[in-house]
C-alpha cells in the first residue's frame, strides 16, 4: 500500500504529511504468526488451484467418460471418478469456484449491511437501538439453516438466491459484533472531543467510531467465510442451493450420496476439501485475532 | 544494636523484555527506615517508587522484572533470600502494603468483613468468632460503623473503601507499611480525613511507614524523612524538614518551582526544561544533567555519588552548593 | 457596559435515575468576560465536569440561559448551533481517553478546520503546523499516534485541537490533574501564555484549589450541584466564607513543613444528589449547622462586595 504523501515547504524545514498506516505493522506480525500463515499458505493453495480450474482442466466439469465410470482414487483420478465416469477432482476445482464465491460475497454482503445496523444502534441507542436489536433478535432467534432454507425457498434456487439467503442469515452476528463496543467507544471523550468540532454523525460512526472497533470485525469476516462455505454446502445439500450438475461441493456429496456404501470416496473427496478450506479459514482467522489484538503495541 | 526495622541497600530492578530491551527502574536504591518513622518516596511517574515497594513485597512479576543486586533487611533478615513461604507470612503479617486504587484492591463479590476477617484467620490463626471479631475491632479502628461489616464493596464511596483496605493492611499489626499513593484517587477533604486517621495509627501502633507520592503537600504532613527518586535513583535524602528548605538537588528545585504556590500571591510557575530520560536509555553521569541549568561537561564524566550536604541530609549532586533554589 | 462574552442564567440539568431525579447541575449563574478565567472548583460528584458540558451543549440542559454574544445557547437550531460551537472548544482530563488512537496528529488537528471550512483545503497544512509551534508541539510529530507519545505531548495536541478552529472560549475540564507536576506546569503556563496572546476565555474545571488559584480570576465553589460560593480568585483565598470553602482550601497539603494552619475536618462524605433534600445541602457535613439550616435552603446573598455566598449564617 503506498503512503500518500503531501510535501510542505516550510522556510526552515520540510515537513512531510503522510498517511502512515498501521496496516504495515500488523502484517509484519502476522507473517511472524505461525498458526496464520499455515492457514494462509493452505488458503492460498485452495484459492489458486480453483482459480486455475480451466488451465487445470480445460475439458470442464462435465466431461464424461462412462467407460472409467466409478474408478477410486488413483493418481490419473487423484480424487477418483463418479457414477458418469466425470473426474471428481476437477469438479472440486471448479466447485470450489462457486463455493468460495458463495462464501466471499454473502459474507461482504452480511457484514455491510450488519456493520451499518450495528452502528446505528449503537451510537444512536434509544428507540433507533430497540427496534433494530429487535428484529436482530427476532431473526437471530431461527437457526441460520432453517432461515437461509425458507429464503431460497421464496427466491428460488441458484448462486445469487444462496448468496442472499446466506448472506441475510449471519447479518445478525455481524450487527451484534459491532455494537456491542460502539457502546463502549461512543462513552470515550475523543468522541466527545469529535462532537464538540461538530462532526456529523456520519462522520463520527465511520471516522472514529468504525476504525476503532474493526479488528473483532475483521476477524468474524475470515470466519465467517468458513461458516457461509458450509452453510451454501447445506443448502445445496439439502436441494435449495445450487443444482447439480453445477459443481458446487454440496452439490457433489448431495449427488455421490446414494453411493456411500459402495464408493464412499464420492463423498469423502469433496468433504475433504470443504474441511480443508474452513480449517485453513479458521486457523488465519484465529492468528488475525491475536495480531489484531490491541493490547498489543501496535 | 541498629534501630533499622528496613534497610534496603544497593537495590538495583531492571525490566527485561526483548521487544522494549532493558529498562533500568531501580538503580542502586539505599535507604534505612527506623523503627516508628514515616519515610516519604517522592517522584514523578516512572521513577520507580513503585518498583522499590512491589521489591520489598517480592510480588514484582518476574520476567520481566529481575532484581539484579542489593539486599533488603528487614531486621537482618534479606528478604530477598528467604524462603517463599517464610516471605508468605512476612508479606501481610510483618510487613502490608496499600494500593493506588482503592476501586480495585477489594474483590468486589465478598463482603467486607469477610474479607478482612479472612485475613486476619491466615495470619494471626485465630477461629472463626475470634476472627470476625477482630475484623470488627478493626473496621471501628478506621472509622466505619461495625453495622456495616456485611456490605459489598459497591456500597462503599472511595474514600471508605481506602479506609477497609487501611484496615485490611493494619489487622495483622504489621511493623512496616507500605503505602503506594494511598490518597491519590480520593478528594481533597476525604484525603484530609485519611490522612489524619493513617497518622493517629501510626502514632498509636507504633508502625512504621514508607509512603509513595508525588505530592509534596502529603510528604509534608506526614512524613519525617523524605526520598526524593529520579529515573530510578535517589537524587536527594533527609529530614523531611532539611529537604524541603534547602532543595540541595536541581531536580527537587524543579519540583518546587513547578508548584503553584496557594499561600502567596500569584507569579510565573518554572517548569523544569524537557522530559524524563528513556529508561532503556539513561544518559551518562548525572541522569538529571540533560534537564539541569546548572550542568557543565563534569557533570556527564562518570556515576556520580550522594553526597553529605549536613548531618544526615544527602545530595546526589556535583553542584548542589552553587543550586540556590531558583 | 459591554455585555460579557458568556452569560449563564440559572442553569439546570437534571438526570433522570432509577428513583427520581440527579441533580447534577442546579442554579448556577455566572459570566464570563474575553481574556478571562472562571476556575469551577470542587470534589468529584459536584457537577463540575455536567456543567462544562452543559455550557458547550454537549449535554441537553434542562432549564436556564447560556447567553453567548447575546444569544441564547439553548434556543438555536442546528445550523446556528454548529456556528456557535464553533466558537467554543473543550480540552480533557484524560489525555489517553481524550484522543482517538487510529488518528494521527495531524489528523486530530486538523479535522476541526476541514469540517468549519472556515480554511482553506490549501492553507490547512500550514495552520496545523503553525498550531504545532503554538502548542509546542515539535514539527516531527505530525504524523505519529497517541500511544507514540508521553501524557504531556498528548495533552498539547488536545489543546492544539481546541485552538485550531480559533474559539472564543474553552472549557479546560481538569487539563492537568493527569499530569506529572514538572510538565503540569508547562501546560499551565502554556495555557496562561495563550490567553495572554488571544483573548480567549477559559472556564477551568478542577479539584485542585492551587492550580485553580493560579489561573483564575473568579472562581465558583461547588458542592452537590450549587454554586456554594463566588468570588474573585484572591479574596476567596484570604477570604472563604462558606464552611465548606473554608473546609476546603484547610485539606489542602501545603508542601512546606510543620505549617501551621487551620484545618477544618470534615465528617462524613457526599451525600446522593438523587433528590436531595430540602434545606443546605451540605448541612449534614456542617459544623456550624443549625435547625433552620436542614429545613431552609440558602439564599445567594452578596457578604461583601462581588462576594456571593449561599449560607444562612455567612458574616463578612
Amino acid at each position: 500500500m503506498p503512503d500518500q504523501t503531501i510535501a510542505v515547504r516550510q522556510p526552515d524545514e520540510t515537513v512531510i504529511v503522510k498517511q502512515r498506516s498501521m496496516f504495515r505493522q500488523i502484517l509484519a506480525r502476522l507473517v511472524r504468526n505461525r498458526s496464520a500463515m499455515i492457514g494462509f499458505c493452505l488458503l492460498m493453495i485452495i484459492v489458486v488451484l480453483c482459480l486455475l480450474a480451466p488451465v487445470i482442466a480445460p475439458q470442464g466439469f462435465n466431461a464424461q467418460n462412462i467407460s472409467a465410470k466409478f474408478q477410486p482414487p488413483s493418481l490419473k483420478y487423484p480424487c477418483g471418478t463418479d457414477n458418469l465416469g466425470r473426474d471428481i477432482f476437477v469438479r472440486i476445482l471448479y466447485g470450489g469456484r462457486i463455493s468460495l464465491l458463495i462464501g466471499v460475497v454473502s459474507t461482504l454482503f452480511s457484514a455491510a449491511i450488519g456493520i451499518v445496523i450495528g452502528l446505528f444502534a449503537g451510537y444512536r441507542g434509544g428507540s433507533t437501538d430497540n427496534v433494530a436489536m429487535r428484529i436482530i433478535d427476532i431473526v437471530m432467534s431461527i437457526p441460520a439453516i432453517l432461515l437461509a432454507i425458507t429464503i431460497a425457498a421464496a427466491l428460488g434456487t441458484g448462486v445469487n438466491s444462496a448468496i442472499i439467503a446466506i448472506g441475510i442469515a449471519s447479518i445478525p452476528i455481524f450487527a451484534r459484533l459491532t455494537r456491542a463496543p460502539i457502546i463502549q467507544v461512543k462513552n470515550e471523550e475523543y468522541i466527545e472531543a469529535a462532537r464538540a468540532i461538530s462532526a456529523s454523525q456520519f462522520r463520527i460512526m465511520f471516522r472514529h467510531l468504525l476504525p476503532n472497533i474493526l479488528s473483532p470485525l475483521i476477524v468474524q469476516i475470515t470466519i465467517n467465510v468458513a461458516l457461509s462455505i458450509m452453510l451454501a454446502a447445506g443448502l445445496s445439500f439439502l436441494g435449495m442451493g445450487v443444482q447439480p450438475p453445477n459443481p458446487e461441493w454440496g452439490a457433489i456429496i448431495t449427488s455421490a450420496k446414494v453411493y456411500i456404501i459402495d464408493h464412499s470416496y464420492m463423498v469423502t473427496m469433496p468433504g475433504i476439501a470443504m474441511a480443508l478450506t474452513v480449517i485453513s479459514l479458521n486457523l488465519f482467522g484465529d492468528g488475525l485475532r491475536d495480531c489484531l489484538d490491541p493490547r498489543l503495541k501496535i | 544494636m541498629s534501630n533499622n526495622i528496613l534497610s534496603v541497600k544497593n537495590l538495583t530492578v531492571k525490566y527485561i523484555s526483548r521487544e522494549i530491551g532493558v529498562c533500568h527502574a531501580v538503580n542502586d536504591v539505599s535507604f534505612d527506615v527506623q523503627k516508628g518513622e514515616t519515610l516519604g518516596l517522592v517522584g514523578e511517574t516512572g521513577a520507580g517508587k513503585t518498583t522499590i515497594a512491589l521489591g520489598i513485597m517480592r510480588i514484582l512479576q518476574m520476567p520481566p522484572a529481575r532484581v539484579v543486586s542489593g539486599e533488603i533487611l528487614l531486621d537482618d533478615e534479606d528478604l530477598l533470600h528467604v524462603p517463599d513461604a517464610r516471605m508468605r507470612s512476612i508479606r501481610g503479617g510483618r510487613v502490608s502494603m496499600i494500593f493506588q486504587d482503592p476501586m480495585t484492591a477489594l474483590n468486589p463479590i465478598d463482603r467486607i468483613g469477610g474479607q478482612i476477617s479472612e485475613m486476619v484467620r491466615l495470619h494471626l490463626n485465630l477461629d472463626k468468632a475470634q476472627s470476625v471479631a477482630k475484623a470488627m475491632e478493626m473496621l471501628e479502628m478506621v472509622g466505619i460503623p461495625g453495622a456495616r461489616f456485611d456490605d459489598y464493596p459497591h456500597q462503599f464511596s472511595g474514600g471508605m473503601k481506602q479506609r477497609v483496605i487501611i484496615a485490611i493492611a493494619l489487622a495483622c499489626k504489621p511493623e512496616l507499611l507500605l503505602a503506594d499513593e494511598p490518597t491519590t484517587a480520593l478528594d481533597v477533604t476525604i484525603q484530609a480525613q485519611v490522612l489524619n486517621m493513617m497518622n493517629e495509627l501510626k502514632t498509636d501502633l507504633g508502625t512504621s511507614m514508607v509512603l509513595i507520592t508525588h505530592d509534596l503537600g502529603v510528604v509534608a504532613e506526614t512524613c519525617d524523612r523524605v526520598a526524593v527518586i529520579y529515573a530510578g535513583e535517589i537524587v536527594e535524602i533527609g529530614a523531611a524538614d532539611a529537604v524541603f528548605e534547602k532543595r540541595s538537588h536541581p531536580y527537587t528545585t524543579g519540583l518546587f518551582n513547578s508548584l503553584p504556590d496557594i499561600t502567596g500571591g500569584r507569579k510565573r510557575l518554572i517548569p523544569i526544561a524537557g522530559l524524563m530520560p528513556d529508561p532503556t536509555a539513561l544518559p551518562e553521569g548525572c541522569k538529571f544533567s540533560p534537564r539541569c541549568h546548572l550542568a557543565d561537561e563534569s557533570c556527564t564524566q562518570g556515576p556520580v555519588a550522594l553526597g553529605l550536604e549536613s548531618g544526615t541530609h544527602f545530595v546526589r549532586c556535583l553542584k548542589a552548593s552553587k543550586n540556590q533554589g531558583v | 457596559m459591554k455585555a460579557p462574552l458568556l452569560q449563564v442564567e440559572n442553569l439546570k440539568k437534571y438526570f433522570e435515575v432509577p428513583g427520581g431525579y440527579l441533580h447534577a447541575v442546579d442554579d448556577v449563574s455566572f459570566s464570563i468576560d474575553s481574556g478571562e478565567t472562571l476556575g469551577v472548583v470542587g470534589e468529584s460528584g459536584c457537577g463540575k465536569s455536567t456543567l462544562g458540558r452543559v455550557v458547550l451543549h454537549l449535554l441537553d440542559s434542562t432549564d436556564g440561559k447560556i447567553i453567548f454574544e447575546g444569544e441564547d445557547v439553548t434556543r438555536v437550531n442546528a445550523e446556528k448551533l454548529k456556528e456557535l460551537r464553533s466558537r467554543m472548544q473543550i480540552i480533557f482530563q484524560d489525555p489517553f481517553s481524550s484522543l482517538n488512537p487510529r488518528m494521527t496528529v495531524y489528523q486530530m488537528i486538523s479535522e476541526a478546520l476541514l469540517i468549519s471550512g472556515k480554511v482553506p483545503r490549501g492553507e490547512i497544512k500550514n495552520r496545523v503546523l503553525d498550531l504545532m509551534d503554538i502548542v509546542g508541539l515539535a514539527r516531527r510529530f505530525v504524523n505519529t499516534y497517541p500511544h507514540e507519545l508521553d501524557g504531556g505531548r498528548r495533552q498539547r495536541i488536545g489543546i492544539a485541537r481546541a485552538l485550531s478552529i480559533r474559539p472564543d472560549f474553552i472549557v479546560c475540564d481538569e487539563p492537568v490533574s493527569a499530569l506529572d507536576v514538572s510538565i503540569q506546569a508547562q501546560i499551565l503556563n502554556l495555557l496562561i501564555d495563550i490567553q495572554t496572546d488571544t483573548g480567549i476565555a477559559y472556564i477551568f474545571i478542577t479539584h485542585d484549589l492551587s492550580v485553580v488559584k493560579h489561573i483564575s480570576n473568579n472562581i465558583i465553589v461547588m458542592y452537590l450541584g450549587q454554586v456554594v460560593e463566588q468570588v474573585a480568585s484572591e479574596e476567596l483565598f484570604t477570604n472563604p466564607i462558606h464552611p465548606y470553602t473554608k473546609a476546603l482550601l484547610g485539606a489542602v497539603p501545603i508542601p512546606v513543613v510543620n505549617y501551621n494552619k487551620e484545618r477544618i475536618l470534615l465528617k462524613g462524605e457526599l451525600s446522593s444528589p438523587v433528590n436531595p433534600k430540602p434545606g443546605c445541602r451540605f448541612a449534614p457535613r456542617c459544623d456550624e449547622a443549625q435547625e433552620k439550616c436542614f429545613s431552609d435552603e440558602p439564599e445567594f446573598r452578596e457578604i461583601l462586595p462581588g462576594h456571593i455566598v449561599k449560607c444562612h449564617f455567612a458574616k463578612p
